[in-house]
């Protein structure tokens, strides 16, 4: 019965000592000396915790970036040769401070080059490649189109550069410019995530063919006109096009990440860089979290009172009446 | 066994119970938590692609991009904390400088401003938020230390306060120094006031066309011969001014024409130059610390370290690897 209470406590104890923290990566060796000033010994262990508070996260980030990339990205002759052209604007730029900047970082040129300037290139398209791989799912969630959008701030500048487009005595770039449009006149790739442009822009895109010609059509604001020009409905007619601007999405780069960084199978298991990357780049942290649902649909970024405006009709006679109608008082600013 | 279990069923019973409280317990504790992971005898700090990374390897990557800056902070700590006794004042300014920081860090991160403390203090080699006083004593120490350093090499360092007004140039250097006709007759109007005797800080009110130190009578503040941000032309000629001097013309490839100042050169007359132009309130007393905070922070940027350095030396430092002390003393331009 004594053996018995004895085991009991021990028990006891012993569970309470049971791993109920969170796990923290020890360094080897970090008892060990790196200098010492007066009375005061500077071991490894303490520098380990100054580099893991200025820069544990940061070099993570690069690495694992670097992991990821270099398993995914082909490096190009065309990288390469941008590398090296950087490489000679920042000699040229830094002059005499500029071996002393990658001495400080700890680096070559050589390794300037190829462990920072070509990833960084790599990493510029690895986005692009998640997109071009989830190219379809990735469109209709954003409904790329190719359109051409000229904004005017007065109707009878817009009246004009529609007469000029229509007669096909101007082109979209000259009808800007001559009629005091703040628009280059070149085609564009509008997502539902473009905000550049209001709902009524939007709703006369979504629902105009480019057999429609160009469409008047005034803003939700009532101070801006619109000529809106469909290109194209099927992004992969533009798909190189389509591709960058859907890279500047902020969602599509966070799915990137989340995809990639699950192929790669990233985990940490330390609990102070868990929590700095969790501040820093939460999309890394894949372990802690499902996999993103999938891309919804494209839902028109059209308001209902917009959509049901004479604009949104496939009529181009009709679709230059709501310039009329667009009254004031119609408009939701008010 | 069966003839045990029997005997003792309520021990058993005890046991199986302790068994399965037991087993939950552990369950429950660790969910949630995160888990480590060992590879080759040593912890792993992240994996990805089948790479385990431990924490030497960690440590290394670290240390070769930024493993100098990390040592410079630890030697600043070492030095500051050794390079002399903290007194009472600096005890009760940590005090209250403390209270007063963990104050706006609890109005603006009410959750965890403790953590948000600790972070930044272990990331200048302190162990966390219990070392808040010590940071703090131990940067008035090293105040007070750069301040020792500069009144010894005081003379050798050629401390002064400097004022100055600027005539600009039209359309860029007109080439060798040679003013245009404009720029000679705006010259000539600085030259007249100077002659009908008025003040410097007067003239340069009025006639400098540098707008940034022109309505403060053309104050710049203290600089030193280490001075490195200021135009060589400029620096040159006000090294060479004694208290009280005003410049001739300067002539300066990238500005125009300076009349530069010189309103003190000694720790009494600097001291003054520092209540005249920061409106200190009378009575207030002043450090050197303080007067010659503007000169560490804008124009000697080479000061402090050098302060620290020559501190270092006398406390003695031992490196376990030299290559080290050579990174860090060219890191610190004391070499």
């Amino acid at each position: 019965m004594k053996n018995m209470k004895r085991f009991l406590l021990s028990a006891s104890c012993a569970l309470l000592l049971v791993g109920c923290k969170d796990a923290s990566a020890k360094l080897p060796g970090s008892n060990e000396t790196v200098m010492t000033v007066g009375n005061m010994t500077i071991t490894k262990g303490e520098l380990y915790n100054v580099l893991k508070a200025n820069s544990g996260a940061g070099q993570v980030v690069s690495d694992a970036e670097k992991a990821v990339t270099s398993a995914e990205i082909e490096v190009t002759d065309e990288m390469k040769e941008s590398a090296e052209s950087t490489l000679s604007m920042y000699k040229s730029m830094y002059g005499d401070s500029f071996p002393s900047y990658l001495e400080s970082m700890g680096m070559t040129e050589e390794e300037f080059k190829n462990d920072s300037l070509i990833p960084s290139l790599q990493a510029d398209k690895l986005v692009e490649k998640y997109i071009d791989e989830h190219f379809d799912e990735i469109c209709a969630a954003y409904d790329p189109v190719q359109a051409t959008v000229l904004t005017f701030t007065a109707k009878e500048d817009a009246d004009a550069a529609l007469s000029a487009l229509r007669d096909g005595s101007k082109d979209a770039a000259t009808a800007a410019s001559e009629n005091n449009s703040t628009s280059t006149g070149t085609p564009e790739i509008v997502t539902t995530n473009t905000t550049t442009y209001d709902s009524s822009v939007h709703s006369v895109i979504r629902t105009s063919s480019p057999d429609d010609g160009w469409v008047l059509l005034p803003g939700m604001d009532g101070s801006s006109f619109y000529l809106v020009k469909v290109n194209s409905h099927t992004p992969a007619d533009f798909k190189e096009d389509a591709i960058k601007s859907l890279s500047s999405i902020g969602a599509v780069t966070s799915n990137s990440t989340d995809y990639y960084y699950r192929k790669y199978g990233f985990h940490v298991y330390d609990i102070e860089l868990y929590n700095a990357l969790k501040e820093s780049n939460p999309d890394m942290l894949v372990q802690s979290k499902a996999a993103p649902t999938p891309l919804p649909s494209a839902v028109p970024a059209v308001s209902p009172a917009a959509s049901e405006s004479p604009a949104a009709s496939e009529s181009p006679a009709a679709s230059e009446a709501p310039a009329a109608s667009a009254t004031p008082s119609a408009s939701p600013a008010q | 066994m069966s003839s045990f279990i029997k005997k003792n069923w309520f021990v058993s019973l005890l046991i199986v119970v302790f068994a399965v409280i037991s087993i939950y317990y552990i369950y429950d504790t660790n969910k949630g938590k995160l888990k480590g992971k060992t590879a080759n005898g040593e912890d792993v700090v992240y994996s990805i692609n089948g790479t385990d990374v431990t924490a030497s390897m960690y440590y290394d990557s670290m240390f070769k991009s930024s493993g100098t800056s990390a040592l410079m902070q630890e030697f600043m700590r070492a030095v500051s904390n050794q390079s002399m006794e903290a007194t009472e004042d600096m005890k009760t300014w940590a005090s209250q400088q403390a209270a007063s920081i963990i104050s706006n860090y609890q109005s603006n991160y009410p959750s965890n401003y403790k953590d948000v403390i600790a972070q930044s203090l272990r990331s200048i080699g302190y162990k966390g938020y219990e070392d808040l006083e010590t940071y703090l004593i131990d940067y008035r120490k090293q105040n007070e230390l750069i301040s020792q350093y500069a009144d010894k090499h005081f003379d050798e360092l050629k401390i002064r306060n400097i004022s100055y007004l600027l005539v600009k140039f039209e359309n860029g250097d007109s080439g060798e120094g040679t003013p245009t006709e404009d720029e000679q007759k705006r010259l000539d109007a600085v030259d007249a006031a100077f002659k009908a005797g008025k003040e410097f800080s007067e003239v340069a009110k009025e006639f400098s066309e540098d707008p940034s130190t022109s309505e403060k009578g053309g104050v710049l503040g203290t600089v030193d011969a280490n001075t490195t941000t200021l135009d060589k032309a400029f620096l040159e000629a006000a090294l060479k001014l004694k208290e009280g001097e005003t410049s001739d013309w300067v002539y300066s490839s990238s500005f125009g024409y300076f009349r530069i100042h010189c309103n003190a050169t000694t720790p009494e007359t600097l001291k003054q130059a520092y209540i005249d132009q920061n409106n200190v309130l009378e009575g207030t007393e002043v450090t050197m610390s303080e007067v010659y905070s503007s000169l560490l922070s804008s124009y000697d940027t080479t000061l402090a370290n050098k302060a620290l350095w020559e501190k270092g030396q006398e406390l003695g430092i031992t490196f376990t690897d030299e290559a080290n002390l050579e990174k860090l003393k060219k890191y610190m331009e004391v070499e």
